[in-house]
C-alpha cells in the first residue's frame, strides 16, 4: 500500500516533469551508448595491440634469426683462420656462407681492426683496408663488442663502400689475444626485407628502427617517416645485440576513434532521440494533468462561487428528495424564513411544514415533474413556520436530474410573498370596502333619484294642475294629493336619516349584551302579532350567551327579523319560528316556514332599500336594507337561505 | 269599435291619480286601465288574450315596482306575450334619470320611448301620436 503509493507518487512526480524525465532518459541511453562503444573501443584495441603483437613478434622472430645466422657466420668465418692467424680458403667460404644466407651483402675478416678480407670484394673495395678502431664511427661499437667478447651489431650506419648498413661483429681471440672481427655486413635495405619490416600493410601501421647513437647516447631513427609517433599508439622491441630497438606504431591515429566516433554519434543521436521522444510522452500526461488540474481548479472555483451563491442568496433555496420530499440541504435564507435551523430541517420533509391546503396542489406538481409531463413549475404556496406563523411564498422547483435519467432531487426556491400576500390581502380588503361602500352609494344615489324624484315629480305635476284648476273642488283634490305627496316624502325623508345615520355612527356605543334577553324582549314586544297569527316561536339560545354589540341595533335586527318571520307567514299553515344560535361559529338563524322569497330572482335586491316583493301592504322595502346597514356597520354579514312556499333562514353572523 | 286604451303600470297612488288627470286634459279619445305592479298587468293581458280581446295600444311603464318590475315584465311580455304586444307602443315613464336605465331601455327593441317624470300632455300627445 505504502510502496504502492510511494511509486504512484513518483511516477506522479515524472508525469508531472516531462523535460526532467526526457533529460534522465537521454542520460540513461547516454551511458549505456557510452558503455557499448567503451566495450567496442577496448575489443578494437585488443586486437589491434594483439595484431600488433603479433607483426612486432613475427619481426622480431626474424631478426633473432638474422642475429642467429650471422652469429654462425661470423663463427663458421672465423673457423677459416689458422693457428698462424691468417684465413684460409676465405674467398670459398665467404662465397658459400654469402650465397647460403642471402641476407648477407658481404663478409669480412678484420684483423687488428683493419678491414683485409672482404667477400665479395666487388663493390666493397672503399672498405678494404678501413681501419675501424680508428674510425669515429666505428671505434666505440668495434671496442663494445671486444670488451663484452659478443657479437655486436654496429649501424646502421654510413658504409665506406656507399649505401647504409648494419656490421655485426664476433671479436676473435687467439690464445687469449684479440686478433681481430669476424664481420658480416647486411644492408639495411636488406635488413628491412629479410625481416618482413617492408612487407607490413603500411595503410594501419609502419615500423621505425632506432639505435641509442654510442657516442652521443642518443636515439636516433633510421625509418624514412621520422615523425614524432610518441602521441601515436604504438610497441616497441629492443634487441640488445645491436642496441636497436624496432617500433610498430598505428599509421592511423585516431582510427579507433573514428571507428567508433559513428557509433557515439549514432548513439548519441539514439539518446536524444530516445529522450525526446520520453519527454513528447511524458508531455501528454503532463498535458493531461496540467488539464485535469486546471478543469479541477475551475470546478472548486465553481463550486465556491455555487456555495456562496446558495449560502448568500437573498431567496430561500432547498434541495430535497423528489419521492419522499425530504430535506437534503438548506440555505440560510430557508432555515431563516421556516425558523427551522438546517438539521431540524434534514429530519422532516417539505410535506410536514407545507399549509394542508396548498399540499395536494405541490404534491401533484412534484410528480408531474418526476414522470417528465413538466419541466419544471412554481406555484404560490403557505409553509407553517415553526413559530406556527403562515409563510406564504413563491415556489420554483426544477428537477436535478438530465432529461433520461433517474429522478433523485429537486430543487426549491423560495422567495417570501407573506408581505406582499398581506399587502394584497389589505388591498382587496379595501377595494372590497370601497366597492361596497361604492354600492352603497350608488345605491344610495339612486334612492335618492327615485324615492325622492318620484315625490318631487308628483309636486310638481300637482303644481302644474294647482295653477292651472278651474275650480275650487280641483284645487282642494289638488291640495290633498299635496298632503298626501308630503307625507311620503316625509316618510322617505326620515327612512334616509336612519340609514344615514347608521352609516354615519362610526364610534357606536358597543357593550355586552345577553342576546337571549334581548330575544325574549323582541317577542313581548311582538306578541300582539304572534297571537294574533297563532305563532311558534322556538328559542335555542343559552342563557348565558353574550355579545358584544350596540343595544339599539340587536333590538332593531332582531325585531325586523322576526317581524318579518311573522308577518310573511304561508296563508295554509301556522307560523313556526326557530331561533338558535351556533356559539363556535358566532351565528344566530332565524327561520320560519313561511312563503320564502325567491331568491333567484330577487336574492341580489332583498337587502336593498324601498323593495318589496309581494302584495302585503305592511312591507315597505326599508326593514332589510336598515338591517343590512346595521349589521355591516357592526362588522358581520347576513347571509339568506330560502325555497318558495317552504320558508327563508336568516343567517346573522357576529364579529 | 272600441275606443284605444293606454295602459298604466306604476306603484305610486299619486302618480296613478295624476296621469290619468293628464289623460282627461289632454283630451285624446283614449280609455285608461291601470295596474300597481308588473305581474298584475301581466294576468290581466293573458286574460284578456285567452278571450280574445285586444291588449292596449299603448303602454307607461313604471320601473320600480314591489314584486315584478318593468325589467321583469318585459322579459315576460317578450317570452309570453310577444306576437299579441306586436302592436303596442310601450313607453318608460320612470322617476329615474339615470343613464344606466336609459341604455338599458334602449336594448329592448319593444321599449319606443323613455320619459322620466314628471310626463306632461305635450309628451302624452306625442305618444299617442307616434302610436299605430
Amino acid at each position: 500500500m505504502n510502496s504502492k503509493k510511494k511509486i504512484s507518487q513518483l511516477s506522479n512526480w515524472f508525469l508531472t516533469k516531462p523535460k526532467i524525465s526526457g533529460l534522465l532518459a537521454f542520460v540513461l541511453m547516454l551511458l549505456v551508448v557510452v558503455f557499448v562503444v567503451s566495450l567496442r573501443y577496448r575489443v578494437i584495441k585488443e586486437n589491434e595491440h594483439r595484431e600488433m603483437s603479433n607483426i612486432l613478434g613475427m619481426v622480431h622472430h626474424n631478426f633473432q634469426q638474422v642475429l642467429k645466422n650471422t652469429y654462425i657466420t661470423t663463427l663458421s668465418l672465423a673457423m677459416t683462420i689458422n693457428d698462424d692467424g691468417v684465413p684460409e680458403n676465405f674467398d670459398a667460404i665467404g662465397s658459400k656462407l654469402v650465397s647460403s644466407n642471402n641476407f648477407i651483402d658481404a663478409v669480412q675478416l678484420v684483423p687488428g681492426g683493419i678491414i683485409k678480407y672482404i667477400y665479395p670484394l666487388k663493390g666493397n673495395e672503399a672498405a678494404l683496408n678501413y681501419d675501424i678502431l680508428n674510425s669515429v664511427s666505428h671505434q666505440k661499437e668495434a671496442q663494445k663488442s671486444i670488451d663484452t667478447k659478443l657479437i655486436y651489431f654496429a649501424g646502421p650506419l654510413q658504409l665506406k663502400q656507399g649505401g647504409i648498413g648494419v656490421i655485426g661483429r664476433l671479436p676473435i681471440f687467439k690464445d687469449g689475444k684479440f686478433w681481430g672481427f669476424s664481420a658480416v655486413m647486411i644492408k639495411f635495405e636488406t635488413l628491412l626485407k629479410i625481416t618482413g619490416i617492408q612487407s607490413i600493410n603500411s595503410s594501419k601501421y609502419y615500423f621505425q628502427f632506432s639505435k641509442i647513437n654510442p657516442s652521443t647516447n642518443k636515439e636516433e631513427f633510421f625509418m624514412p617517416d621520422k615523425k614524432d609517433f610518441s602521441k601515436k599508439y604504438f610497441q616497441s622491441v629492443t634487441i640488445p645485440d645491436g642496441n636497436w630497438k624496432l617500433y610498430l606504431i598505428t599509421s592511423r591515429t585516431n582510427e579507433i576513434l573514428k571507428q567508433t566516433l559513428t557509433s557515439i554519434i549514432l548513439g548519441f543521436l539514439l539518446a536524444v532521440i530516445c529522450g525526446l521522444w520520453v519527454m513528447s510522452i511524458m508531455k501528454k500526461p503532463a498535458q493531461m494533468q496540467k488539464l485535469i488540474h486546471n478543469q479541477a481548479i475551475k470546478l472548486l472555483n465553481n463550486e465556491i462561487e455555487f456555495q456562496a451563491l446558495f449560502d448568500r442568496a437573498p431567496v430561500g433555496i432547498a434541495k430535497a428528495n423528489v419521492y419522499t420530499g425530504n430535506y437534503i440541504k438548506a440555505n440560510d435564507q430557508y432555515s431563516k424564513l421556516l425558523g427551522y435551523t438546517e438539521e431540524e430541517l434534514k429530519n422532516t420533509n417539505f410535506k410536514a411544514i407545507t399549509h394542508p391546503d396548498d399540499l395536494a396542489e405541490d404534491v401533484k406538481n412534484l410528480k408531474k415533474l418526476s414522470e417528465g409531463e413538466i419541466s419544471e413549475y412554481s406555484m404560490e404556496k403557505r409553509y407553517i413556520a415553526k413559530s406556527g406563523e403562515i409563510i406564504w411564498v413563491n415556489l420554483q422547483v426544477a428537477p436535478l436530474w438530465e432529461k433520461g435519467e433517474k429522478p433523485v432531487n429537486h430543487i426549491a426556491t423560495v422567495e417570501d410573498i407573506t408581505e406582499k400576500k398581506r399587502a394584497v390581502e389589505e388591498l382587496k380588503k379595501s377595494f372590497d370596502l370601497v366597492s361596497e361602500q361604492n354600492k352603497r352609494l350608488l345605491n344610495f344615489s339612486y334612492i335618492v333619484s327615485h324615492n325622492l324624484r318620484s315625490h318631487t315629480s308628483n309636486i310638481q305635476t300637482i303644481s302644474t294642475f294647482l295653477e292651472t284648476a278651474e275650480s275650487q273642488e280641483e284645487r282642494d283634490e289638488m291640495i290633498e294629493l299635496l298632503k298626501k305627496v308630503s307625507h311620503s316624502l316625509n316618510e322617505t325623508m326620515s327612512n334616509l336619516n336612519e340609514v344615514v345615520n347608521i352609516r354615519t355612527n362610526i364610534n357606536l356605543t358597543v357593550e355586552k349584551l345577553h342576546l337571549k334577553n334581548n330575544i325574549d324582549n323582541t317577542i313581548v314586544i311582538l306578541n300582539d302579532q304572534i297571537v294574533k297569527k297563532q305563532a311558534e316561536i322556538n328559542i335555542s339560545v343559552a342563557e348565558n350567551v353574550t355579545i358584544n354589540y350596540n343595544s339599539a341595533y340587536l333590538e332593531s335586527i332582531l325585531y325586523n327579523l322576526i317581524s318579518n318571520a311573522i308577518r310573511y307567514s304561508h296563508p295554509d299553515r301556522n307560523p313556526v319560528i326557530n331561533i338558535s344560535f351556533d356559539e363556535n361559529k358566532n351565528v344566530l338563524k332565524v327561520s320560519d316556514n313561511g312563503i320564502g322569497i325567491d331568491l333567484k330572482k330577487n336574492g341580489d335586491k332583498l337587502f336593498g332599500m324601498y323593495k318589496t316583493f309581494n302584495n302585503n301592504p305592511n312591507s315597505k322595502g326599508i326593514g332589510l336594507f336598515i338591517t343590512k346597514n346595521q349589521i355591516d356597520a357592526m362588522g358581520g354579514t347576513i347571509t339568506v337561505e330560502s325555497k318558495l312556499d317552504s320558508g327563508t333562514t336568516f343567517s346573522i353572523f357576529f364579529k | 269599435m272600441n275606443k284605444k286604451v293606454i295602459c298604466i303600470i306604476d306603484d305610486d297612488p299619486i302618480y296613478q291619480i295624476l296621469i290619468n288627470k293628464i289623460i282627461i286634459k289632454s283630451e285624446i279619445d283614449f280609455s285608461v286601465i291601470a295596474f300597481t305592479s308588473g305581474n298584475e298587468a301581466l294576468e290581466s293581458f293573458k286574460s284578456i288574450v285567452k278571450s280574445n280581446g285586444s291588449l292596449p295600444e299603448i303602454i307607461l311603464l313604471d320601473i320600480e315596482m314591489p314584486i315584478m318590475d318593468g325589467w321583469d315584465f318585459m322579459n315576460m311580455i317578450k317570452k309570453d306575450l310577444r306576437q299579441e304586444t306586436k302592436a303596442t307602443g310601450i313607453y318608460i315613464v320612470s322617476s329615474s334619470i339615470s343613464y344606466e336605465d336609459k341604455e338599458k331601455a334602449r336594448s329592448f327593441p319593444e321599449i319606443l320611448g323613455f320619459f322620466s317624470k314628471p310626463i306632461n300632455g305635450d309628451s302624452i300627445l306625442k305618444i299617442v301620436e307616434n302610436s299605430p
